[in-house]
């Protein structure tokens, strides 16, 4: 996951992580974390475009309810 | 992190031909020194140039790039420069060049339209292509948050606007400090996640309208949605004009406070011109009652025979008066002889009586007529020339006369005072600065417009947001397999939606905590009064000084919201993810030796690479290099040639 980005932007997402996880654990526990770090993952592109965001969560989420599903 | 190895100019400002500065790509500070007017801001404009296009002149108003060219090489005709920045970011090397080219057929340039830019970008010796180029540059240095990188120490003022939560100047530094620290990662995810909540609502309206169970509630909440969908269209497009007319007042304040000498000037003038109005009124009704009294002046000339004629008159009225009284008593006594006397009561002896006849003239009736007729005679004049002495014409007209003297000289003075001023606004565009004002005022009665609309807009929403979701309890308790999917999905946008919603919040406290604490560690070290304890942070990122009383202080001199701006600066360097060099133009202007000597020993501290644009005044060399001592890795002095030539020369490399 980490060998497109910078030590600095890793820095960055590992601390924007850790909030979005406490929040997680603390008031979503019903929520994959994985899934949480996936959507945190593609936004951390600044460069995307919306759709691309979009699109890349919608997978995310697409494919953590088929196996969720199986 | 971006490091700056060396910037090539070619006839870019003051700078004639080609010439270049070298960076040592160890960490610490590298020093210009310059004179005024030797080309310290131009060095600052060649970085911005070369990232960004753009080039800034005094405030922050864009320069025109046909006068940015050498003008010495320009005056023989040859126009245009160049900057080239070779860095290095995260391992690779990177070479950005920018040009500005006289277009085909131009001979001597006039605008920005006369020329055309080219650049490139190449990255460890390959060219890349012009998308690629700005996504590289995009992520390696934001235009937006580059005020923390090229920082002008004259645009402190903007630094003090985060102070306030009402300036758009400070929402858009606060928005590119929370750009720079990871922000927008968390409200784009919360965008994108709040965009497919919608979308999964209309698919389980759509699903749910598939099916005769659930048809009622589907339509519903389709309508439901549509009008979500509009109402989320109007908000967006309310905001985007709000953005607009946001920007708009900010560029209004901006040229405002550039012109706020001017503006004063012509209120005062304004001010001056209305009070000539008043005076010039006065000096109208005041000539009126001059010229009235004008028309009886002359008697003021008569005055004194007049007085001398009123004299006579009176003594002949007293003589009259004493004769007739003599008279009267006479003949009361010839009437009443034996009675007592009319004057006093006592009784009169014969023998006075006999003398009184003697001494008093007995009137006869027809003398006693005449002189009854000049007495009312005299009279009558008396008391006309009386009237006519105390009319006083004399003081009056002096009264009036002085008054309207004073109204003259009033008059001159506030008219020399506006000559004055017009002469001050000789070349200045007055109705462009009135425009400004009218502009200033009308956009912001435009924003209170747009910002009541946002929020009845959004009223709607939140009602619409209830009814969905009451809608959305009704068909949970009805199962049918397609809904049920769909209705699952829902439930698990909304939920990713309002984690991410909340963790935006969240990361938005932390960060200002941990700024707050960098920024007050740096500044317990730059400051030199002791009884500070640090910096309190606000919503907006603005940072006040805090006492170790626990009081904060409210007022401080350009010289601390220096020092307060470059802890910000530091604080931010710490806490982002883009961290590269801090190039600071005028940094020690407005401090003591004391405060100097601090931060040139702190910044080192602040981030691995500064460049300082100064002149010996401001930071001598020799405490330079006492205090920076191995962190100095280059000095450059900006040499005169003449008034449009410097040349780059290296005291130390």
């Amino acid at each position: 996951m980490s060998k497109n980005m910078t030590e600095t932007e890793e820095s960055q997402f590992q601390a924007l992580l850790e909030t979005v996880e406490r929040l997680r654990s603390e008031k979503f526990s019903s929520l994959d974390p994985a899934l949480v770090k996936e959507i945190l993952w593609v936004h951390s592109n600044t460069a995307a475009e919306t759709a691309d965001l979009s699109r890349g969560v919608e997978m995310a989420v697409d494919r953590f309810l088929n196996v969720e599903g199986e | 992190m971006l490091q700056i190895k060396a910037l090539h100019l070619e006839n870019f400002g003051p700078f004639k031909g080609k010439q270049v500065i070298k960076f040592s790509v160890e960490d610490g500070v590298t020093i210009i020194y310059g004179e005024n007017m030797r080309g310290k801001t131009s060095l600052l404009n060649a970085i911005r140039f070369v990232f960004f296009g753009k080039v800034i002149g005094r405030g922050t108003k864009s320069m025109p790039l046909h006068k940015v060219g050498n003008w010495e090489e320009a005056s023989a005709g040859r126009h245009g420069f160049m900057v080239r920045l070779d860095f290095d970011d995260g391992g690779h090397n990177y070479e950005l060049t920018r040009r500005c080219v006289l277009k085909n057929g131009v001979s001597s340039p006039s605008s920005d339209d006369d020329y055309g830019i080219e650049h490139y970008l190449k990255k460890d010796g390959d060219v890349l292509g012009p998308q690629q180029s700005q996504a590289e540059l995009k992520r390696i240095l934001p235009e937006q948050i580059s005020r923390f990188f090229l920082f002008d120490g004259e645009l402190l003022q903007e630094y003090e606007d985060l102070l306030s939560n009402e300036t758009d100047m400070g929402r858009r530094i606060s928005e590119a400090i929370e750009r720079i620290l990871g922000v927008p990662i968390l409200t784009s995810a919360r965008a994108t996640l709040h965009h497919l909540k919608e979308k999964s609502e209309h698919r389980e309206a759509t699903a749910a309208q598939g099916d005769q169970k659930t048809r009622e509630f589907g339509n519903q909440l389709a309508d439901l949605h549509a009008q979500r969908t509009e109402l989320g269209k109007e908000i967006e497009r309310l905001e985007g004009d709000l953005d607009k007319a946001r920007s708009q007042k900010a560029s209004l304040e901006e040229a405002m406070k550039k012109k706020e000498r001017v503006a004063a000037l012509l209120e005062k003038r304004d001010t001056i011109e209305k009070l000539l109005k008043q005076i010039e009124s006065k000096r109208i009704t005041k000539e009126a009652e001059v010229q009235r009294a004008m028309s009886t002046a002359w008697c003021t000339l008569l005055i004194e025979p007049v007085r001398a004629v009123g004299k006579s008159l009176r003594e002949r009225e007293s003589d009259l008066q004493t004769e007739l009284m003599r008279a009267d008593v006479l003949k009361s006594l010839q009437v009443n002889a034996g009675a007592p006397c009319p004057a006093c009561m006592q009784e009169v002896s014969l023998k006075a009586q006999e003398r009184l006849q003697a001494s008093l003239h007995c009137l006869s009736g027809g003398e006693r007529l005449e002189k009854d007729v000049e007495l009312s005679n005299l009279r009558r004049k008396i008391a006309a020339l009386q009237q006519y002495e105390e009319s006083g014409h004399e003081s009056v007209l002096k009264i009036l006369w002085d008054g309207l003297e004073e109204i003259l000289i009033d008059y001159s003075a506030k008219r020399s005072e506006r000559d004055e001023i017009d002469k001050q606004l000789e070349n200045v565009d007055e109705e462009a600065l009135r425009k400004t004002k009218f502009d200033f005022e009308s956009v912001i009665r435009q924003i209170d417009v747009i910002e009541k609309g946002i929020a009845k807009t959004r009223s709607a929403l939140d009602e619409n947001n209830a009814d969905t979701e009451a809608i959305q309890k009704r068909l949970n308790k009805l199962s049918t397999g397609t809904v049920d999917s769909e209705r699952k999905r829902r439930q698990l946008f909304s939920e990713l939606h309002s984690l991410f919603k909340e963790a935006v919040g969240a990361y938005r406290e932390q960060l200002r905590k941990r700024v707050e604490a960098d920024a007050s560690t740096h500044f317990k070290a730059l400051t030199t009064e002791p009884e500070y304890a640090g910096l309190q942070i606000n919503g907006s990122y603005g940072l006040t000084i805090l006492h170790r009383d626990g009081s904060l202080i409210p007022v401080r001199s350009a010289g601390a919201e220096h020092v307060v701006a470059l802890c910000l600066m530091g604080a931010l360097q710490n806490n982002a993810p883009l961290r590269g060099p801090i190039v600071i133009y005028s940094p020690f202007g407005r401090l003591d030796r004391n405060h100097t000597r601090n931060i040139v020993r702190a910044l080192p501290t602040m981030t691995k690479q500064v460049v300082l644009l100064v002149y010996d005044d401001e930071l001598p060399p020799d405490l330079a290099r006492s205090e920076l001592k191995g962190k100095l890795r280059g000095e450059w002095m900006l040499e005169r040639v003449n008034a449009r030539h410097t040349n780059l020369a290296s005291l130390k490399e």
